[in-house]
């Protein structure tokens, strides 16, 4: 099967670009809200250069089996902050994912109304069968990331 | 509704976008071609046929008024609409840019038979309603289809159709009226017909092409859930995305004041320039319906220079961006309507329109893959419309000013009109530089070849 599916994703959030690029990139922050519901990311794996040519690397873990870690190596092939970062990832210990078959993550940030930001991540190709597994992943994610923004924003 | 609330209410957009073939991305782009000839059947023909039912001179800009007023009402009213619109059956856009083919096709067939100024005005609106109706839904169709690596290559695909149909248009009149001859009872002749005959064909054909063969992604169950909880009319949705409008969009408003503003006063002076500069004639002279045909094959040449550089701007886009490539286009265009105004000789005029044929192109497909990064795509639609509304509100400030420009500032001179043309082209280019756009995405191909970066 050929990975030919692109997964595009979007959702606005109601707080400045800055503030959600940072929720993005910052290693303390990311750490912090990634995963889909039932994994988490491992605060001590997330090492980030926040720069064009930079290395990241994190891992994810299952909630209730710790021995269950999808790791993701990257490199950032684009870096405007706060408008787009682009990181070509090796993903392994994913079923779902060749670990030989690099993806690209594209995750841009435009400005929206007033003060609000709108989050368009594209991350492909995949093939067909797994893509929308993916999809919904990064659905998931951005509801953990509204969570967190707005517990961050609370007084 | 608080900030709270409001955020409640954003719904994560989840798309699947199986990256597409360049066959499948011009058979999606074809019903552009008819919709397109349907458009320059209305600018190259339905002059005439007025002319040919005795409609004053004086009167054809006001008998003209239902390009620009139908598509400041229609396209962001049905680009509204068509966000708000799902069927699993018919889709989201399909519905309406198929109900506008039909519309168009329609018009087309029945334009050359009337019989009376007012129902060629009546068609004409009709006709032009229908259009605005079909084109609106497409560019947000090819934004609601393409991943964004792709997006380049699917803008331009449209400039290429656009061309391509607006050549077809000028050839098939241009070929008929020596196939053709004899008039209808009401003085319309044969050849006038034949040519809206192949755009009725052309229209409804070409835009079925693309709906049997392009299927549309449907949304996902949270996304309907939010689509049919959306409260308000199709005109607060407007007025909320108007007030919401990206920064960086407001400013392609000003590129294209100046940019719309000087192709409306090339199309309605370069016949007169021509006249004046190569034939040293006016418009009340005879010899001025020679300078109205070489008009035609000089706008027949830029909208084939249109189609043959639309795919070469795709690579140059995705390597240097599309503001830069748009840049460049207007300038080509700026330098090649100062030089045009200035030409007496009239084989030469074909050299510097060149640069207008690449502005063309840009400006039917560029300015479009930067606009689609910055709007989310669940108002792709309304979105469309409102660019549209950019495009005609300068034709209104044209219409109402340029007259006094044209009498106290620049001599009554065609000529000069055309040099002005070039001057606002090149204060678009300039004004292009005030927009930030995103960082260049790019193409899928360039990606899937890229050597891995990570360990």
């Amino acid at each position: 099967m050929t990975a030919n599916v692109m997964v595009v994703v979007e959702r606005q959030f109601d707080y400045p670009r800055p503030d959600v690029f940072r929720a993005w990139t910052a290693p303390e922050e990311m750490a912090r809200w990634r995963g889909s519901p039932g994994w988490h990311v491992e605060s001590e794996t997330v090492t980030s250069e926040l720069r064009l040519g930079g290395r990241h690397h994190h891992v994810k873990v299952r909630d209730n089996d710790p021995t269950t870690r999808v790791t993701t190596d990257a490199v950032f092939t684009e870096y405007f902050d706060p408008d787009v970062f682009v990181a070509r990832q090796r993903i392994t210990g994913d079923p779902g994912i060749d670990p030989d078959v690099p993806l690209e993550l594209r995750v841009e940030f435009t400005r929206t109304g007033r003060d609000g930001t709108l989050v368009r991540i594209v991350q492909g190709p995949y093939e067909p069968e797994v893509a929308g597994f993916h999809a919904k992943g990064w659905e998931l994610e951005l509801e953990r990331l509204q969570t967190y923004l707005s517990g961050r924003a609370a007084p | 509704m608080t900030t709270t609330e409001r955020a409640a209410g954003h719904t994560a957009i989840v798309r699947q976008k199986p990256l597409m073939t360049m066959r499948q991305i011009l058979l999606m782009n074809l019903g552009f071609f008819g919709i397109q000839y349907s458009f320059g059947m209305q600018q190259t023909a339905v002059n005439p046929i007025y002319n040919f039912l005795g409609a004053s001179p004086e009167d054809l800009p006001l008998l003209n008024l239902a390009g620009p007023v139908t598509g400041l009402l229609i396209q962001p009213l049905i680009g509204a609409l068509s966000d708000r619109t799902w069927s699993p059956r018919w889709g989201r856009r399909k519905p309406f840019f198929l109900i506008g083919a039909i519309g168009c096709s329609v018009c087309l067939f029945l334009f050359p038979f009337v019989a009376a100024v007012w129902t060629a005005v009546l068609l004409l609106w009709i006709l032009d309603a229908s259009n605005n109706t079909a084109m609106e839904p497409y560019r947000a169709f090819i934004a609601d289809k393409l991943p964004p690596q792709q997006l380049a290559k699917g803008f331009l695909a449209q400039s290429f159709f656009t061309g391509f149909g607006i050549t077809l248009a000028n050839i098939s009149l241009f070929v008929f009226q020596s196939w053709i001859s004899g008039a209808t009872e009401a003085g319309i002749p044969y050849w006038v017909v034949g040519s809206f005959m192949l755009g009725a064909v052309c229209s409804i054909g070409s835009v079925l092409v693309s709906i049997l063969t392009t299927p549309e992604i449907p949304p996902t169950e949270s996304e309907l859930k939010a689509l049919r909880a959306k409260k308000g009319g199709a005109l607060k949705e407007i007025l909320d995305a108007i007030v919401e409008m990206p920064p960086e969009l407001r400013k392609l408003a000003v590129v294209y004041l100046f940019q719309w503003y000087a192709m409306v006063c090339y199309w309605q002076f370069v016949s007169l320039s021509i006249a004046e500069s190569v034939y040293g004639v006016t418009a009340e002279d005879p010899e001025y319906a020679d300078a109205v045909s070489w008009t035609g094959l000089v706008n027949g040449w830029y909208n084939i220079v249109t189609f043959c550089v639309a795919f070469p701007l795709v690579a140059l886009a995705r390597r240097h961006g599309a503001k830069w490539v748009h840049i460049l286009c207007l300038l080509c265009a700026a330098v090649g309507l100062v030089l045009f105004a200035n030409l007496t000789n009239r084989y030469l005029l074909f050299l510097p329109i060149i640069g207008l044929g690449i502005a063309w192109a840009s400006i039917m497909g560029v300015p479009y893959i930067m606009a689609v990064r910055m709007i989310p795509s669940s108002r792709y639609g309304v979105y469309m419309g409102i660019i549209n509304m950019m495009i005609v509100v300068p034709m209104l400030i044209q219409t109402v000013t340029f007259g006094w420009i044209f009498e106290h500032l620049l001599d009554a001179d065609p000529t000069n009109a055309i040099v002005f043309a070039g001057v606002l082209l090149a204060i678009a280019a300039a004004t292009m530089t005030w927009i930030k756009e995103p960082p260049i995405v790019r193409d899928v191909d360039d990606v899937l070849t890229m050597p891995a970066g990570a360990h």
